[in-house]
């Protein structure tokens, strides 16, 4: 909490804040701009989201009551950034990383089943992608999911058991979640 | 035996790796840019702003509930004549909504979109933000409505949830209308209000406002703007 203290202060120890703050944010772009990439499938607008996300978490980290969240709580915040750069670029549609003409050859079977998965986790609702994303992609624990995505542990399980059953459907749950 | 894990780490790793400069060039332009940044959301905070923001819907709540006290008396002692709206603002509530209903996510799409990719082709428009605030009920999103050009007031703002039809409700400055509950935000009890209404409409035509909408709700937003000669819907 001492910390988050002196990112509070205005003046004299603004500097200090400004060094707290790039350090506790710097490990948290990594992994901002993967979950943005896989939520958003273009690298300008995944670095827009993090950028955003990464605003919003400077004038909001002060009311983090636990910094023990801040990993989970500011992959929600990038989250939530992706949905609003999704909403904004409807007119285009958001790209899932699927060529407009596959013109894949023999020899690019991996490359086609990548996209296909993509399309597939793309067509899951909103959350329950984002929970597939964070729990499978950037290996968080499930109750960091939960945490990020702002449900209960087992509702944010039951998601993801869902979504499994939808992307994997012969696949035992149990089997497909290691 | 290849696990989903894996097959998901190999198909977005093939996106692409993060740039090796991003975290250093998103920390520095945050600390950069973030006086600018920050005096937006310090002047939401502030306490003086808070206590302001609370004044006037306690006015607002104020002059409604008293407002319907005193219709209430005189429907009773009145004789019984059809309602006719008086106020303006009476006019416009007693519009019907003509959000239609949306049977799946699938078939809940935005818009119609103005050219800049906004919902709203005129003369409302709406702008998303980042900042979302998530509670027990539910959560509130921080947007932007903003008009073309000069239009003239009362304008009444109206949302439904297009596929399980649960109201949007609207917090802060421009909440007003029916509560339909209470929530509490920053620690404060607040009204959740099912109406949204500008009544000072003056430059720059644009306003932030607050709407929430119940944690079980899909999410399908369906907006309907009245005002004087026009009547706006979107979906966003």
């Amino acid at each position: 909490m001492q910390q988050v203290a002196e990112i509070q202060t205005p003046r004299g120890s603004q500097l200090a804040g400004e060094r707290v703050f790039a350090d506790l944010l710097r490990p948290l772009i990594e992994p901002g701009f993967r979950l943005a990439l896989a939520m958003l499938h273009d690298r300008g607008a995944a670095e827009d989201a993090v950028q955003e996300a990464s605003f919003t978490a400077w004038r909001k980290l002060a009311t983090m009551r636990d910094q023990g969240r801040l990993r989970p709580w500011f992959l929600g915040v990038v989250a939530n950034k992706c949905r609003n750069a999704r909403r904004q670029k409807w007119t285009s549609g958001v790209s899932i990383g699927v060529p407009e003409e596959l013109t894949v050859v023999s020899g690019e079977d991996s490359a086609l089943r990548n996209a296909d998965l993509r399309q597939a986790v793309a067509r899951l609702p909103r959350e329950d992608k984002l929970i597939v994303v964070l729990y499978f992609y950037l290996d968080l624990p499930l109750e960091e999911v939960a945490i990020a995505v702002g449900n209960s542990l087992s509702a944010t399980r039951s998601r993801l058991y869902r979504s499994i059953k939808r992307l994997r459907p012969g696949v035992v749950v149990e089997e497909a979640l290691w | 035996m290849v696990s989903l894990r894996s097959e998901l780490h190999a198909a977005y790793d093939e996106l692409g790796p993060e740039d090796a400069g991003l975290s250093e060039r998103v920390v520095t332009t945050v600390a950069r840019d973030r006086p600018r940044r920050a005096t937006w959301s310090l002047r939401m905070r502030a306490p003086l702003s808070l206590v302001a923001v609370f004044v006037v819907i306690a006015v607002v709540a104020g002059a409604l509930v008293g407002g319907r006290l005193i219709a209430d008396w005189r429907s009773l002692s009145a004789p019984r004549v059809p309602a006719a709206p008086q106020t303006p603002l009476q006019k416009l509530e007693a519009r019907p909504l003509h959000l239609l209903t949306v049977h799946s996510w699938t078939d809940c799409v935005y818009g119609p979109l103005a050219s800049n990719g906004d919902p709203g082709v005129g003369p409302f428009h709406m702008s998303g933000s980042a900042v979302e605030i998530r509670t027990a009920w539910g959560s509130y999103l921080h947007e932007f409505l903003y008009a073309d050009g000069p239009v003239t007031g009362p304008i009444l703002v109206r949302a439904r949830d297009q596929i399980s039809g649960q109201p949007v409700v609207f917090v802060g400055q421009y909440a007003s209308g029916p509560v339909a509950g209470t929530d509490v935000l920053d620690g404060q009890v607040v009204d959740q209000q099912v109406e949204l209404v500008i009544d000072s409409v003056t430059t720059p035509y644009a306003w932030q406002i607050e709407d929430g909408l119940a944690k079980d709700a899909p999410g399908c937003r369906g907006w309907q703007i009245d005002g004087p000669g026009f009547t706006e819907t979107f979906t966003f």
